[in-house]
């Protein structure tokens, strides 16, 4: 079987093992839903097991389980016991706006940091880069919460952004121009905190990777002809590097429903972050497992697509080369 | 003083002529105390075209370093290294590039001194790009030097990753050669290899040296392969040249510890054997 096969054999599985997971973890949390109702003395205990019963909430984990995967199979992710609606069109909502976010961020960052990268480890030791080193450090080392928190506080102060939300109220019948601008000036902040923080991480490895190649004996041969460095960079250095970059891009794009939802949830923006969260809290059971599976959908996607796109770019892997840099 | 030694290469006009070379490393950073090392001290010595110079020492000694110097992958802080007359020490990029051509290296490790994603045509023809050659000259010329360095020109297209060590090393030199260069500095370049791939090699080498009129500069720390190959020896301990002479001379009299040393290291009937004199 070929390289390709194997991996989405893999995928699929891992996929089987992340849902047993998650049904299991979730069921052992402990308290339920209807903890609140319980204590509610106008709910009577019947009422409670009607409801459990009309949830399939009575059910043995494993038919649960079961019946679970015959409607996911179907697009059918359960339903919502909090919101009284079928999870999958309120998770699917929810994820256009945070992939919104989040594709914005994972592209800002990218066509920030990947030149940047490359920029700093060609010019070693020299100001530029030791100033990014500093800025570089200091973004990993800050949680993106206090930085969050802390430009959150900055909009606040000098009142520059507007707070919360994803767009302005009273925007019907404006023109379409005015409801974009309005959504980007909402989505600007936690961009900004997203593209920080990610930004950190992919310049040090573009760095580290580029950095890598440059001291390599094959680059050091290639400078001893005298071939100019634009050629050195671009035509060994950069395809040499690409490797663990496009790695990373897998886990950017993996991230994309998983990484934001943090922020989300201090910057107020309507996507899967406060949606998961509140389910959490509630123990709205399929909410939970529903938004879970999204996000470890686009995880394996990701890594997936990554793994692609080295096969493609890099005969090595296909055939297994013990020494593929 | 051991920093003022030269080889007795007594050559009116040397190829190589080094004079007084000098290199320091600074290690640390921001958050760690800055250390100057200095990789090589007053290095002095020359080479008469056509001949092998051996530059012995353990690891560590700066051999490597005076490599990475006179092919100008390190620029060294003071010193001379004049080839042909000229002295390359402190010329920019655009003036080095016709001596980069004259020196060519050849790595220890052939298996990462070539890009993983070329073919061996690519690896060969590469230095031809910089001289604007056509696609069919390079082709031309990379078949007459494969097979130079007696590989098969149908071999041409394969990866590089599908050769075995020796045969990089043999393509390695083939690239060195591609570029017609009057030095090549064998940075260890037969250290890796087997004992048969070694003398194997070491012909080859010797083929092309008589056949081109090659001058070698051989780091190395195998006194074997030394006795086999070289006219002349320096040997070097921390940086410096410590004794230098005739390859019988130093071979027969060491005078320096260091050289006695790695001298104790192999039997003297094997470096005899390996210089073909009588044992």
């Amino acid at each position: 079987m070929n390289y390709l096969g194997r991996r989405l054999i893999r995928t699929v599985l891992l996929l089987v093992g992340v849902s047993v997971l998650c049904f299991l973890f979730t069921e052992m949390a402990p308290g339920s839903f209807f903890d609140d109702m319980r204590v509610n003395p106008q709910i009577s205990p019947e009422t409670i097991a009607m409801l459990r019963s009309h949830y399939g909430l009575d059910q043995p984990l494993i038919v649960r389980y079961g019946r679970w995967v015959k409607s996911a199979l179907h697009a059918d992710l359960g339903y919502s016991i909090a919101y009284n609606v079928p999870v999958a069109p309120l998770l699917w909502g929810r994820a256009q706006n945070t992939l919104l976010l989040s594709v914005t961020a994972m592209l800002l960052t990218w066509l920030i940091a990947v030149p940047l990268g490359v920029w700093t480890a060609a010019r070693r030791g020299k100001a530029l880069d030791k100033t990014t080193s500093i800025g570089v450090s200091l973004l990993v080392a800050i949680p993106e919460v206090v930085i969050a928190v802390a430009l959150l506080a900055i909009a606040v102060r000098w009142r520059v952004l507007p707070i919360g939300g994803m767009k302005s109220e009273d925007l019907d019948g404006l023109p379409l121009w005015v409801r974009i601008k309005d959504i980007a000036e909402h989505m600007l902040l936690p961009v900004i905190v997203l593209t920080l923080v990610d930004s950190a991480l992919v310049v040090r490895h573009v760095r580290a990777a580029v950095l890598e190649i440059l001291e390599a004996p094959f680059v050091q041969a290639t400078r001893g002809f005298g071939i100019s460095r634009s050629r050195v960079l671009f035509r060994h250095v950069l395809p040499a590097a690409a490797n663990p970059a496009i790695s990373l891009f897998g886990l950017s794009l993996a991230g994309l429903l998983s990484g934001s939802l943090l922020v989300e949830v201090i910057c107020g923006w309507p996507g899967l972050g406060p949606l998961i969260l509140d389910a959490t809290l509630s123990r709205d059971f399929y909410m939970v497992v529903g938004g879970i599976m999204v996000s470890t959908i686009f995880m394996l996607g990701g890594n997936l697509i990554a793994d692609i796109v080295l096969t493609v770019i890099d005969p090595r892997i296909r055939t297994g080369a013990p020494d593929a840099l | 003083m051991p920093s003022s030694l030269t080889t007795d290469v007594s050559s009116s006009n040397p190829l190589l002529r080094v004079k007084a070379l000098c290199k320091h490393y600074v290690r640390g950073h921001v958050w760690k105390k800055r250390v100057s090392i200095q990789a090589i001290n007053q290095v002095n010595f020359e080479i008469a075209a056509g001949h092998t110079l051996a530059l012995v020492g353990t690891s560590g000694s700066g051999k490597s370093t005076v490599a990475r110097c006179i092919t100008r992958l390190e620029r060294p802080e003071t010193g001379h290294i004049w080839i042909e007359g000229t002295d390359i020490a402190r010329l920019g990029s655009r003036e080095l590039s016709p001596f980069r051509r004259a020196i060519q290296m050849i790595f220890q490790d052939a298996i990462t001194s070539m890009n993983p994603r070329f073919s061996a045509a690519e690896v060969i023809e590469e230095p031809l790009l910089i001289q604007g050659r056509s696609r069919a000259e390079r082709r031309e010329i990379a078949e007459a030097l494969i097979q130079d360095v007696a590989l098969s020109p149908g071999w041409l297209d394969r990866s590089v990753m599908e050769f075995s060590g020796g045969q990089r090393q043999r393509l390695a030199i083939a690239r060195a050669l591609t570029l017609q260069p009057r030095l090549l500095v064998l940075d260890e370049a037969l250290s890796g290899l087997d004992l048969s791939t070694q003398a194997q090699i070491a012909n080859l080498l010797l083929d092309l040296q008589s056949k081109r009129c090659l001058t070698y500069l051989l780091i190395s720390h195998e006194m074997g392969l030394v006795a086999r190959m070289a006219d002349t020896v320096a040997v070097m301990a921390n940086g410096q040249i410590v004794e230098s002479g005739d390859l019988e001379q130093v071979l027969t009299d060491p005078q320096h510890m260091e050289t006695k040393n790695l001298l104790a290291s192999v039997k003297v009937t094997e470096l005899k054997l390996a210089a073909g004199a009588p044992s």
